[in-house]
């Protein structure tokens, strides 16, 4: 007897309830549901019954239950955003600024800066200044240094470090003073992409704590 | 048995296995309540004796999938030091990697270990990564 036809009623219950609590928590963003999916996938891959099982409820739920839902979360979310992304990836060149930008403009449905970091933690430095020594001021970077002559306004100026000093929060926690123009915002989301990039960048490097990105990640990790 | 105690017998004896039968259905039921409270120890507790006794309820109830992780991330803090300097430093080259397939792979790996916030980490930054598209 094979292990699926062995899995009695009750549990198959069981199981396609949880197919659909999974399914349900990776549309709204919950990162450890989306591993899940990806690990009973992989498990059905490689034959295992009550995995195969599970992915067959899944796909039913989501066949049945369509998501209306707009991309919340993902880079990758759909394969149209993902082709704009990676457009305006490959044209990133020497201007990160611009990209970022590009990124707000073309796909508002992306609220996070977090996406447009990645990108600008892998193509250069933004932590050292010429020398090679920890960039101190708000412009020793040469790249933010670039990014910020780039910028037109003192406000655009002041949005971007509001940005980059407070990128560890939620963009929907974050409160500018004042009105912002469409500008100042961008700056702002500019700001907030390079800082979480630097976080990115700071992490990699041998003598900075992993609660640099992530507090918790450090506490597993032995911090 | 005399005859008139039979069929009272026999209603006692259903009873109660319809009761057994409710206890344990109950019993392994991952309830809205304990998904919360799962969630949140998973996301939020650091004291390894609290995480223990939490996943030895868990497991009481019959949902070892849960209390096993919460075991397990009790015993995180209690691995030999090269081990934790060897994950410290698996999760810092997942960070520098740019394919977003061997960055999830590193992530499920955290996952399995207990280890769900390195794993979130490095998922978040594996959306960031560009992606061939079917």
């Amino acid at each position: 007897m094979s292990n699926a036809s062995a899995v009695t009623p009750r549990t198959q219950l069981a199981m396609r309830q949880e197919s659909i609590n999974l399914v349900r928590r990776a549309r709204v963003g919950d990162q450890n549901a989306r591993g899940m999916l990806m690990v009973v996938k992989q498990a059905a891959v490689k034959g295992n019954a009550r995995a195969r099982m599970s992915l067959q409820m899944i796909e039913e739920y989501i066949r049945r239950n369509p998501g209306k839902e707009k991309c919340r979360m993902s880079f990758g979310c759909t394969p149209v955003v993902q082709q704009i992304i990676n457009r305006l990836h490959s044209r990133m060149g020497g201007d990160p600024g611009s990209y970022v930008r590009a990124v707000i403009e073309e796909v508002p449905q992306i609220p996070d800066a977090h996406h447009a970091a990645v990108p600008l933690a892998n193509n250069g430095d933004l932590l050292h200044d010429k020398g090679g020594k920890p960039a101190r001021s708000r412009d020793g970077n040469p790249r933010i240094k670039g990014i910020l002559n780039k910028l037109k306004t003192p406000q655009c100026h002041e949005a971007f470090m509001y940005g980059m000093q407070s990128c560890n929060r939620p963009l929907n926690k974050l409160q500018p003073q004042g009105e912002y123009s469409p500008d100042t915002h961008s700056a702002l989301h500019i700001g907030r992409a390079v800082g979480i990039a630097r976080k990115i960048q700071a992490v990699r490097l041998p003598n900075v704590s992993i609660a640099t990105i992530s507090p918790m990640a450090a506490w597993e990790l032995g911090e | 048995m005399p005859l008139p105690l039979i069929p009272i017998a026999v209603m006692a004896l259903g009873a109660g296995a319809a009761y057994k039968v409710h206890r344990n259905r109950k019993k392994k039921v991952m309830t809205p309540a304990r998904q919360k409270i799962y969630d949140h120890a998973l996301n939020t507790m650091k004291d390894p004796a609290g995480l223990r006794k939490l996943g030895e309820a868990f497991n009481a109830q019959g949902l070892t999938e849960q209390g096993d992780m919460l075991t397990k991330r009790a015993r995180l803090r209690e691995l030999p030091a090269d081990v934790k300097a060897g994950r410290r430093a698996a999760f810092q080259k997942g960070m520098t990697l740019t394919n977003p397939a061997s960055v999830e792979k590193l992530a499920a790996e955290f996952d399995k270990e207990g280890a769900t916030g390195a794993a979130a980490a490095l998922r978040k930054y594996a959306q960031g990564l560009p992606r061939k598209v079917a």
